[in-house]
């Protein structure tokens, strides 16, 4: 009896407690990502008092919308950015420094290294890993069958997907044999930079201030690229492809080698099972492998309340739980923690593993002109790869990009 | 300045009231709202935009004074060039074709039959509606899996393949500009109805009974007394295609391969995308300059017009 | 004189001419139409109906679905659509407040500056807004208005002045002094003045500045992408372009086709409805 009514008690404290405090807060995602944030603020919302409210923002508008947000003062409670954005927003101090929690969490050693890394200014972290991914390339392995190619051998270099390439557009009329989306800054640092990386060169030096465009690997992979293209080898919508026709190009079998990321494999398995594929790692021009280590981090805005804070951070916690780590995984390919990578992975297709191991040679630009230099529409680096692959003239697109490379690093670097 | 009598006439009137009006100092407060919003929104943002011209001025973050540098970064800037040099193609371009289709749009809805009145509202109605919406309606209309076209193209036999105007630049071009003629002809139709209407049909029937043919009516009467008509319709298809953005924004996204940003899609850019408030002032400045420059020449080309034909 | 000629003794040649013209209007008209009929047409087709056959303008089976999926689109289309409209109806009233004094003092008042004011605000035309819009978004900062729909109004209304101030100074001066003499001599004062005899008078020039207010408001795109940043307040022409972007990289051309049938129908039923005022601004730019 005794018992009943301190519980009853309790319960009418906690009921009570918590109608007071619920808090709602705004979390504004990307719209590649929205899903799965909007299916884990559903699953933290069922069963929290305080819901996190998701608003999904075209991917293009993000950074515009959340400057211009940012700068009038209204800003959300909290975003979910693509990572190579967060130099930029920590250091124009518009994010909130969540350094001490990172710290105290229990797995902080296991948090998605490059996803930190990014999130760190004058080492202070500003970020936490949502959704990691990690370029990869996916072949499909009955093309390589009809192209006479053994299925179970990825491409170990470029010149090999090169010359794979040719064969598969050898089969016929509206095969092609390679894909890579061409016309978007954010989709070629993914995929296109890792070649590079594979050979130990960059496009910047290590502290990011400096240009180093001419290297004898971007010529050799330029080379390749240029060679794939005029040998009419390459998807025709791959040079103003923005990425939203890469995968139905590819699940439609014509395509033999598609440069991608690591959620490939479950969208694959989920939306096209009948498609026949295996993925690798991106290779460089001649051997060597390397990998674009990207996804989305979660920052709280500067001048967040305590409360919301404390909600946003809970909402952290709950999706680093094992449980959510897989859904994560399901939905998009890559667990935010790699200390459950076992677990993680365990119920889906081992092929997922590809990316995961190439996680330790990945790389990510650090830099606080993303936008300028890699996505911009008008940026030197679209303008390097549409000008020495599409173009005629590879050293005056080379020496066009150096000089603007340095051009924007020399007024932006801090 | 077709109407010389009638405005001298107002101002007359004008006048008159005013002698008659004891509290002239009424008229200011009138006027005085108006003028707070025109100098707050307008006045006052015309002259920051030259003075943030000057400065290195980041949305988010500090800015710092820097002289002529944007200036100077903007003469070597290879892609406002480029984006200058296409917004000029596509005005002259544009202004060209909507001519061509709204002149003899006039001439037809001119004529005193019955139902041209109901061919004119058809003709104008895409006017009203918006360049947002017109450019998704379009971007449907040319999409080539579910579009309109591509399946009517094929359907007829005419092409093999779903065409993708949207992959190449010319074709690119000619969908936005077959876009803006559709929406914006029924315009440029009415200001020279305007113009067609004003001249006097004794002139028409003098020339008639002399007989004229309908080829030469049209070149000796007809043009030269629609000139001011004319350069009207001009002005404003200039200055509206100078200043484009929705249709380049929405349809081509700048595509393919940049080929068509236009000048107010690259301030859009660099003052939000790159949050570079400056540099994107000093761009504005350079588009009003030249803005302004058109227009002047247009204006005075205007004003000489009148002690010319009389 | 000229509908005698047209109706009695022409000869048969111009009469084929008159039939040929009549054929070419048509397949004019049946351009400046169609692309409108076929969004209306597509929005209440079932989407596998559409892909099937876009070009059909009947659809079998009628259906609202497009409708209905595009209030899950952001905050839902009904929420773009109240914002819309309380931007149009907010600029509207702002605007009509404003113009309709100034073009009242502009043109029955003499005050000193006043010629050179009103060149100034004729001026404003010339000068585009887009020129100005990131010192606007500074201001609107300034004034707490960014990312707010009253800011919106503020900045829409502004640039509706020039227009409606010289439309306005129009519609008043047309006004015969002898009018305003006859009144003023019956005693009356200068607010019924305003009321009784010019507002009634000037009505028609209010319409026109209205309707122009409503269409340029509720049509803008540039600076409703600029100034509002948070979902629950953009505008449908925002609404539309997040639509036709596509959402993980599929893009729901039915609901497309709803939205933009939302977005037309007030412009195109309007524009009917009020079509001699619509004109009649046209004609009174055209005659400036």
């Amino acid at each position: 009896m005794r018992k009943r009514s301190i519980m009853l008690a309790a319960l009418i404290l906690a009921a009570t407690s918590s109608l007071a405090k619920a808090e709602e807060v705004t979390l504004w995602v990307r719209t590649s990502s929205g899903a799965v944030l909007q299916g884990l603020a559903d699953k933290y919302n069922a069963s929290h008092d305080d819901k996190v409210v998701v608003t999904q923002i075209t991917a293009e508008q993000m950074v515009p919308k959340l400057g211009a947000a940012i700068a009038g003062g209204s800003p959300p409670d909290g975003a979910v950015l693509d990572l190579i954005y967060l130099p930029t927003f920590a250091a124009s101090d518009s994010l909130e420094d969540v350094t001490d929690f990172v710290k105290g969490l229990p797995y902080a050693e296991a948090l998605s290294p490059s996803h930190i890394r990014l999130a760190t200014y004058e080492d202070r972290i500003y970020g936490l890993p949502a959704l990691p991914d990690a370029s990869i390339i996916a072949y499909n392995t009955e093309l390589f069958e009809k192209a006479g190619l053994d299925p179970k051998k990825a491409p170990a270099s470029l010149a090999e997907i090169v010359d794979y390439a040719k064969k598969i557009r050898g089969i016929g009329e509206d095969t092609y044999g390679f894909y890579f989306v061409a016309n978007s800054g954010s989709w070629l640092i993914y995929d296109f930079l890792p070649h590079i990386w594979a050979a130990n060169a960059d496009v910047l030096t290590d502290d990011g201030r400096e240009a180093t465009i001419d290297t004898p690997a971007m010529r050799e992979t330029i080379a390749a690229y240029r060679d794939m293209w005029s040998a009419g080898a390459v998807h025709p919508t791959s040079r103003s492809g923005n990425g939203n026709n890469a995968v139905e190009a590819f699940a439609s079998g014509k395509v033999g080698i598609l440069m991608t990321g690591s959620y490939i494999v479950n969208l694959l398995t989920n939306k096209y099972p009948d498609v026949k594929f295996d993925v690798a790692p991106i290779p460089g021009p001649s051997g060597g492998v390397s990998s674009f280590a990207g996804g989305d981090t979660l920052s709280l805005m500067k001048g967040i309340s305590e409360e919301k804070k404390k909600v946003l951070l809970d909402f952290v916690e709950f999706y680093m739980q094992p449980e959510q780590q897989v859904y994560i995984t399901k939905e998009s390919g890559m667990p935010s923690r790699t200390d459950l990578a076992g677990e993680a992975y365990a119920q889906f297709d081992k092929r997922n593993l590809v990316a995961y191991d190439i996680l330790a040679n990945a790389r990510t630009p650090y830099t606080f002109s993303s936008d300028e230099l890699f996505v911009s529409r008008t940026g030197p680096f679209l303008n390097l790869i549409q000008g020495s692959i599409f173009g005629d003239d590879v050293d005056g697109a080379i020496a066009k990009a150096q000089d603007g490379f340095s051009k924007i690093l020399e007024r932006t670097n801090p | 300045m077709v109407s010389t009598p009638k405005r001298e006439q107002a101002r007359a009137a004008r006048a008159e009231a005013a002698d008659r009006e004891p509290h002239g100092w009424l008229g200011l407060v009138f006027i005085a709202p108006s003028m707070v919003f025109i100098g707050g929104l307008f006045v006052i943002p015309l002259v920051m935009t030259a003075w943030m011209s000057f400065y290195h001025w980041p949305l988010l973050g500090r800015r710092k004074f820097i002289g002529l540098d944007n200036y100077a970064e903007l003469l070597g800037d290879t892609q406002l060039w480029q984006s200058l040099g296409f917004t000029l193609l596509y005005t002259v371009l544009v202004t060209a074709a909507i001519l061509v289709v709204a002149f003899p749009l006039a001439l037809l809805v001119d004529r005193p039959l019955r139902n041209t009145g109901i061919f004119r509202t058809i003709y104008f109605m895409p006017v009203v509606i918006g360049f947002g919406a017109a450019s998704t309606l379009w971007m449907w209309l040319l999409n080539p899996d579910s579009g309109v076209f591509s399946r009517l193209l094929l359907g007829l036999g005419i092409v093999d393949a779903a065409p993708r105007p949207l992959e190449s630049f010319w074709p690119a071009l000619a969908v936005v500009i077959l876009m803006v003629v559709w929406k914006t002809a029924g315009f440029t139709m009415v200001i020279l109805l305007t113009g067609l209407q004003s001249i006097p049909q004794e002139i028409a029937e003098a020339a008639k009974i002399d007989g004229a043919n309908a080829f030469s009516r049209f070149r000796r009467i007809t043009l030269p007394l629609m000139r001011n008509a004319l350069l009207l319709a001009l002005v404003l298809n200039i200055t509206s295609s100078m200043l484009a953005f929705d249709q380049f924004f929405i349809i081509t996204q700048g595509g393919p391969e940049n080929s068509t940003i236009s000048a107010v899609f690259s301030i859009y850019l660099a003052s939000f995308s790159s949050y570079r408030l400056g540099y994107g002032s000093a761009l504005s400045f350079a588009l009003l300059v030249v803005l302004v420059a058109i227009s002047s020449i247009q204006l005075s080309f205007m004003r000489q017009r009148p002690e010319e034909g009389r | 004189m000229r509908k005698l000629t047209t109706l009695h003794g022409r000869p048969a040649s111009e009469r084929l001419g008159d039939a040929a013209l009549l054929l070419i209007s048509l397949l004019l008209a049946i351009f400046f139409l169609m692309p409108i009929v076929w969004s209306v047409a597509n929005s209440f087709k079932p989407a596998a109906e559409a892909l099937a056959n876009p070009v059909a303008l009947f659809s079998k089976a009628f259906s609202l679905e497009n409708y209905r999926r595009l209030e899950d689109v952001g905050a839902g289309w009904y929420v773009y659509a109240a914002n819309s409209v309380l931007i149009a109806l907010g600029t509207i009233v702002l605007t009509v407040l404003i113009a309709v004094p100034a073009g009242y003092g502009f043109a029955k008042f003499r005050f000193p500056g006043q010629s050179l004011i009103f060149v100034v605000v004729m001026a404003t035309m010339m000068i585009p807004f887009q020129s100005i819009l990131t010192p606007l978004f500074l201001i609107l900062k300034f004034l707490g208005l960014q990312n707010n729909l009253f800011g919106l109004v503020l900045v829409y209304t502004t640039f509706q002045l020039p227009f409606s101030i010289f439309m306005m100074r129009n519609s008043f001066d047309a006004i015969p002094s002898a009018l305003i003499e006859a009144a003023r001599i019956d005693g009356a004062s200068q607010w019924a003045l305003l009321r009784r005899i010019m507002m009634p008078l000037a009505l028609p020039g209010v319409a026109t500045v209205a309707m122009f207010a409503f269409l340029n408001s509720w049509n803008e795109f540039l600076a409703a992408l600029i100034f509002l940043s948070d979902q629950n307040k953009f505008t449908l022409p925002i609404m539309l372009v997040n639509v036709s972007s596509g959402i993980y990289g599929i893009i729901d051309w039915g609901a497309l086709q709803a939205g933009i049938t939302v977005t037309m129908f007030p412009c195109i039923v309007l524009f009917l409805a009020l079509q001699r005022y619509y004109v009649r601004g046209l004609t009174a730019g055209a005659v400036k």
